[in-house]
């Protein structure tokens, strides 16, 4: 079962939706992609990792952390499925990160690994944009890197836990204009699921709709203005996106 | 004459909007409350943005370090950090003291709420998208590094005790002379002034909606003066900040 947050007519609804990325309303009709506007499915506190793929921390001359790299994004950073995101004007580095996320099903405080996956209510996909130009060695990556408006889609939709056989044997993928630019398995990540639920719930309370964002492989590289960015975890689904100028993306902004 | 001050309360088991008049009373549309039956309520429901390092004393103590790994060199833009929902609380509400930890650490600030969406809004405008002011307490376990994300310190349910009211903007004409005072069981232990931020309100405004958009209500704190207060499970910890009113918060051994 996979749920979703679209707009239909300037109305939010939750919907179900089919394989065919079509969708049902509470009414049981059903709309096309074409004529909805997908919105993140969720809004609650969203943690993303650094660091989380030991391939990837090699990439980026770092060893692989010996406790979670941990940071919080904030709701402005988000979109949803099939929106654009925007390429800061002069910035030398921008690159997709095709993460699996965990959705948080029920409140989970002091949860011991071996329990953990019963607080997990499904999964979902961000695509959690980085720009390299921003980032300074200050609460290392700081907001500017990772909290800009519209870098974050996360979506289309969240899938049942029970609908994955298993989160850590999961193929990740990314794909620029149909190419292929990153490739990885959910299996080399550092820390799982059920490790970073009993490490952030050990301090805090974790509640439903909570994110953890676990992390890319390796395969990073540039987009730029007019790319189609697709990022894809086996049996999770896919997430599209486009990527636009600023001066698209504020023209947009000032129309509308 | 004082204008209302705007709360957030739980009335008959639902969190409302209130407010509190010239009086002192008060009100739930047209009811008046008596205040010892109502439990005041942080005065915002979304993640709360902080700026770190925005105080002189504090930039300066740490000024050399900032030359050595992994810091490199200062920072080039203006450092902020995230207290996630979790972290909401409200007046007097307790402020739990992990297991196995001995001391916590307040962080008085001077916080402002956001009237209307603040979108690349320049410092010359700033000041027009602010409702009020507030107090904020950013609670923290020890830090001792800022090169990653203060999440294990910072996040802890209940760490960002944010109220008890929001003040008019109308009342405070200049933010950046604003004396803050935080009391440990009644005796005073840090004084400071907002005259000391490296970066004024305005600009601060300026700096993060330009990559980050700010929703009505949306709360931000403009920083924390040096020299936090450790405080004990039993303490009381109050937060005076001048024209604006006191935030208490006791810290308790969690249970």
């Amino acid at each position: 079962m996979k749920s979703a947050r679209v707009k239909i007519n300037d109305k939010v609804e939750q919907v179900a939706v089919n394989d065919d990325y079509s969708v049902i309303d509470a009414g049981g009709r059903i709309w096309q992609e074409d004529e909805i506007t997908w919105l993140p499915p969720r809004h609650g506190t969203v943690f993303a990792l650094g660091l989380n793929y030991v391939d990837h921390a090699a990439e980026l001359a770092f060893k692989a952390p010996e406790e979670p790299l941990l940071f919080l994004k904030t709701p402005n950073t988000f979109t949803g499925h099939r929106q654009r995101s925007y390429r800061p004007d002069n910035v030398e580095y921008m690159h997709y990160e095709a993460e699996l996320v965990a959705v948080i099903g029920k409140t989970a405080r002091r949860i011991r690994r071996r329990d953990a996956m019963n607080y997990v209510g499904g999964y979902t996909l961000c695509n959690d944009y980085a720009v390299r130009d921003y980032l300074e060695n200050y609460y290392r990556p700081n907001l500017r890197v990772k909290c800009r408006d519209s870098l974050s889609p996360l979506g289309p939709y969240i899938i049942d836990r029970d609908d994955i056989d298993d989160p850590h044997d999961l193929k990740l993928s990314t794909r620029v204009n149909g190419e292929l630019r990153q490739e990885g398995t959910t299996r080399d990540m550092v820390f799982n699921i059920p490790f970073l639920i009993e490490y952030l719930s050990a301090f805090m309370t974790l509640q439903p709709g909570d994110m953890i964002s676990t992390g890319t492989p390796k395969g990073l590289s540039d987009v730029r203005p007019g790319d189609e960015v697709v990022i894809e975890v086996e049996q999770v689904g896919r997430l599209i996106n486009y990527v636009i100028s600023e001066q698209e993306y504020f023209d947009e902004l000032a129309t509308c | 004459m004082s204008k209302t001050k705007k709360i957030r309360i739980n009335a008959d088991g639902i969190l409302r909007e209130a407010v509190v008049d010239e009086q002192a009373r008060t009100r739930l549309d047209d009811r008046v409350l008596e205040l010892q039956d109502t439990r005041l309520r942080p005065v915002t429901d979304q993640p709360v943005i902080c700026v770190a390092l925005n105080y002189a004393g504090h930039y300066d103590e740490l000024a050399d370090a900032f030359q050595h790994p992994p810091y490199k060199q200062p920072p080039r833009q203006p450092v902020f950090f995230i207290k996630p929902r979790n972290t909401l609380a409200g007046h007097l509400d307790e402020i739990p003291c992990p297991d196995g930890t001995d001391l916590i650490y307040t962080g008085a600030g001077l916080a402002f709420v956001i009237e209307r969406t603040a979108g690349r809004v320049t410092r010359e405008q700033a000041l027009d998208y602010i409702s009020g002011y507030t107090i904020y307490n950013d609670f923290t376990l020890a830090e001792d590094s800022y090169f990653r994300p203060p999440v294990t310190t910072k996040c802890l349910d209940g760490y960002g005790p944010v109220g008890p009211y929001i003040v008019d903007r109308e009342e405070i004409t200049n933010p950046q002379d604003i004396e803050i005072r935080t009391y440990v069981n009644r005796e005073l232990r840090q004084t400071a002034s907002t005259k000391d931020m490296r970066l004024e309100t305005p600009a601060i405004i300026e700096v993060l909606t330009e990559f980050m958009t700010l929703d009505p209500g949306a709360v931000v704190v403009s920083g924390f003066p040096p020299d936090r207060v450790a405080v004990q499970p039993g303490d009381e910890v109050r937060v005076e900040i001048e024209r604006i009113g006191i935030l208490v918060n006791r810290v308790v051994q969690e249970c």
